[in-house]
């Protein structure tokens, strides 16, 4: 079918498809018009499906006691094919939104997967983790209330550009030992224990700002949401932790203190693939303001 | 007499030359010191052959302009001799013995007279050892000397220095081939490696951009080697005799059943001598039977190779050079370590008590050959000098006015290596307002300062440059310290333990804080600074 700026997307008609590194939590999962295709993770000889096999909690009690750290793969482009085709007898639009091109292997697999399948239209959302759930958690309400195809890649577009990202780690060893840790590196080898704001840019992982101290680190998070937005329109916020609801709670409560209209309409966990790249201990902010 | 003014050498001449070297080897001095595996992997070749120099720079600061050539050749020769230290000082004291010969006697400043100079420098430099090792700079110099002697009669001066530069960079290369213990670590040799940066920065001036080649040969070595190739000795010990009608070769000759690393060195008047000995002690009393002693110095190798090791392993990956790079004052080696953790490119020795000049940093800032740079003094008796500098520098320099080393961490966690100067200079400032610094020493007389009475031999608190407290309790004085320090919402508290005797119960009474602050991030590092115990920061 042809695809045009025109068409109506709704519940009837369109699915959203990720892959598990959105990060997105049971009752998103459950949601009708979503699909999520994991990444596996090996321990090992052991192999895991992301979130279907091995959930957080378990991840990081076993990274803890890991001798080797895991190493993580892709989905198929086979793997892909096989949801698509099962979609597309359901729903004439799919879009596939994904972790950054730059950070994985998932958006070539799902490239490969979309040829020869009409009206698939996959996404380099050039982020990870709940960044990319946030993203397709307002996409299921953009259809909740029917869109043309026009505004939804708009809206897509915009996410990309304005969406305020920021994420705290405990420790930079893993991203550094993943090969993950792309501008982020010029902190790493510091022997004071500077902790650096963390965001996405260009689909790679780049220093924000270096702060020490935790406190420190949150204040500087409330402070970029409120750089980032403006009072008046709702901000559909996103926190999410590995393995630190404290922390989560604690930015949760900074970001409700402020006179910006606050919706917290996700709040998530950090899956085992991005765990094996963030490590225990950290604590994200994404939002996008109406 | 007439002068010729092309005879010998001018007292501006020398120091513009020597500084150079100096500046040249000071900016590479660490990558020699991690080089470092022959003769014992000690991890100071690089430190020993800067402040060989060093001890140079110091006597031509302090002579007179209009010095004659013969009087000039024999205060740098003089200096050499002094300030040398380790293997590697004392055997390029001897190269600059020797060099300097055929200025002394007053031949003019061509392409010969370097010729001679280089094979008189080699010729010394093998007498002074007693079995002269190939594959060292003993072998760099040399063959450096015969490219020189080989170059076609006429040359242009450029391309002779180009020439002798290059075979020597070739004989740094082929060092490995000659000395196993080198190939076995996958090093070049330190000492040879020191040399041509030291030449190449006299020949080319100090701001002039390192070799890349330079920056290969310096590659990290085999961690696996180290483990196994520590000294058969403990002591590395050295020392001048000055007396009457000393003899070199007879002392020399007492002391080879003693130890190994052996050289003695010098005049009838004054004898250098290094050895690396289990008995230092007997060492010095033979020698104070043939004279007076003068800068002895005795360091424990195995504390040097055990620093050098967790040096290497500390290391972080090593950045790409950024848009911005920081020069920063600096003393203690853990302070170093710190500083250049965090992305510090150049570092000034100096500090309390020993402020470096204008024009040392204004060197400094040109050896990072950037374009935009951050000076940090780190004291506040530095910052008018550093501000000196930024002046007479034709890079964009902005001076971030940290008034002690403490403070001057904190600003670095602002640097950007990616960002501009202006830019980076206001985050760090910026860095600086939020921080409160505190310092512990010993008090050095009696007085009264800020309301404090403060006796001789105390324990004395500073906040912010304010006494707030002394006392004999050391437990007493950081406490006090703290409670004047924390006393704005202060929520990370950042402990740099000195070098001195006293760091280990200043070190003690630090813990004690974390039972009376259970809330506050406490850091604790070994920054090795001199004359403080303690210094600290919060924020």
């Amino acid at each position: 079918m042809k695809e045009d700026p025109s068409d109506v997307l709704d519940r009837s008609n369109t699915a959203i498809v990720v892959d598990s590194c959105a990060d997105l939590p049971d009752e998103v999962i459950a949601d009708p018009n979503l699909t999520m295709v994991p990444l596996k993770l090996h321990f090992g000889d052991d192999t895991f499906r992301d979130w279907v096999d091995i959930r957080p909690t378990e991840f990081y009690v076993r990274l803890r006691d890991a001798e080797r750290l895991p190493t993580t793969s892709q989905p198929s482009a086979g793997e892909f094919q096989t949801e698509y085709r099962r979609l597309r007898e359901r729903f004439d639009h799919i879009f596939s939104v994904h972790l950054s091109d730059r950070l994985s292997g998932t958006f070539s697999s799902a490239t490969l997967a979309k040829e020869g399948f009409a009206g698939i239209t996959v996404v380099d959302s050039e982020m990870a983790s709940l960044a990319v759930g946030l993203l397709a958690h307002r996409l299921l309400a953009l259809l909740d209330r029917g869109t043309t195809r026009g505004e939804f890649l708009a809206y897509i577009d915009r996410y990309r550009r304005e969406a305020g990202r920021l994420f705290l780690l405990d420790t930079l060893e893993y991203l550094q030992k993943g090969g993950r840790i792309g501008k982020a590196s010029s902190v790493a080898g510091s022997l004071l224990h500077i902790k650096p704001l963390l965001t996405f840019s260009d689909g790679i992982v780049d220093t924000y700002k270096k702060v020490r101290g935790e406190r420190k680190a949150m204040v500087a998070m409330q402070e970029y949401l409120l750089e980032h937005t403006q009072p008046g329109s709702p901000v559909r916020v996103c926190i999410g932790h590995g393995d630190s609801p404290d922390r989560a709670e604690e930015l949760a409560a900074l970001i409700q203190a402020t006179d910006r209209t606050i919706d917290i309409c996700l709040r998530g966990e950090v899956g085992a693939v991005i765990g094996t790249y963030a490590g225990q201990g950290a604590v994200a902010l994404f939002f996008i303001q109406e | 007499m007439a002068r010729d003014d092309r005879a010998g050498l001018s007292v501006d001449q020398a120091r513009s030359v020597v500084l150079a070297g100096f500046y040249a080897l000071e900016g590479r001095k660490q990558e020699v010191n991690d080089l470092n595996v022959y003769p014992v992997p000690d991890g100071d070749t690089g430190t020993n052959l800067c402040l060989t120099v060093r001890s140079v720079v110091d006597e031509l600061r302090a002579a007179p302009d209009d010095l004659g050539s013969a009087r000039l050749c024999e205060l740098i020769s003089n200096g050499a001799l002094m300030g040398a230290r380790g293997n590697s000082g004392v055997i390029l004291s001897q190269m600059v013995r020797g060099a300097l010969e055929p200025f002394a006697a007053g031949e003019p400043s061509t392409t010969e007279t370097v010729v001679s100079a280089l094979r008189r420098a080699t010729d010394t430099a093998y007498r002074a050892v007693r079995k002269p090792v190939e594959g060292t700079m003993l072998t760099v110099i040399r063959e450096a000397t015969e490219a020189a002697e080989s170059v076609e009669m006429g040359m242009a001066p450029r391309e002779f220095i180009d020439a002798v530069l290059e075979a020597g960079w070739n004989s740094v290369r082929r060092t490995p081939t000659l000395l196993k213990v080198l190939a076995d670590a996958g090093v070049v040799d330190a000492g040879g490696y020191g040399l041509m940066v030291l030449l190449e920065g006299m020949a080319r001036g100090g701001g002039s951009a390192p070799r890349e080649e330079a920056a290969e040969l310096a590659r990290q070595p085999a961690m696996a080697v180290l483990e196994e190739s520590e000294s058969a000795y403990a002591y590395c010990t050295s020392f001048l005799v000055e007396g009457h009608a000393l003899d070199a070769a007879t002392f020399e000759q007492a002391l080879v059943p003693l130890g190994d690393s052996l050289l003695v060195v010098g005049t009838d008047s004054r004898l250098k001598v290094h050895i690396h000995t289990d008995e230092p002690g007997t060492v010095l009393s033979l020698a104070t039977m043939r004279g007076v002693l003068r800068e002895v110095e005795i360091d424990n190798m195995r504390d040097q190779t055990a620093a050098r090791e967790a040096r290497l392993r500390e290391r972080e990956t090593p950045s790409p050079a950024g848009r911005t790079q920081v020069v920063a004052v600096v003393v203690g080696e853990g302070m170093k370590r710190l500083f250049r953790s965090m992305g510090a490119a150049y570092l000034v020795d100096g500090g309390q008590s020993m402020n470096p000049s204008a024009e040392e940093l204004l060197r400094a800032v040109e050896a990072t050959d950037c374009a935009e740079v951050l000076l940090l003094p780190n004291n506040k008796n530095i910052i008018m000098a550093a501000e000196q500098a930024a002046k007479l520098s034709t890079a964009r320099v902005m001076v971030v006015p940290a008034r002690s080393m403490q403070a001057g961490l904190s600003a670095m966690v602002a640097y950007d290596p990616d960002a501009g100067v202006e830019q980076n200079g206001d985050d760090m400032t910026v860095a600086l307002e939020s921080v409160v610094t505190g310092e512990v020493t010993r008090a050095v007389r009696d007085s009264r300062v800020d309301e404090v009475q403060i006796k001789e031999g105390e324990f004395m608190g500073l906040v912010d440059d304010r006494v707030v407290v002394s006392d004999d309790d050391l437990t007493l004085v950081v406490a006090t310290v703290a409670l004047h320090m924390l006393d704005g919402g202060q929520e990370l508290m950042t402990v740099l333990v000195g070098g001195g005797a006293d760091a280990p119960s200043a070190a003690e009474a630090v813990e004690r804080l974390r039972g009376l602050y259970p809330d506050l991030e406490l850091e604790v590092h070994q920054g090795g600074q001199p004359l403080y115990p303690l210094l600290l920061s919060a924020e």
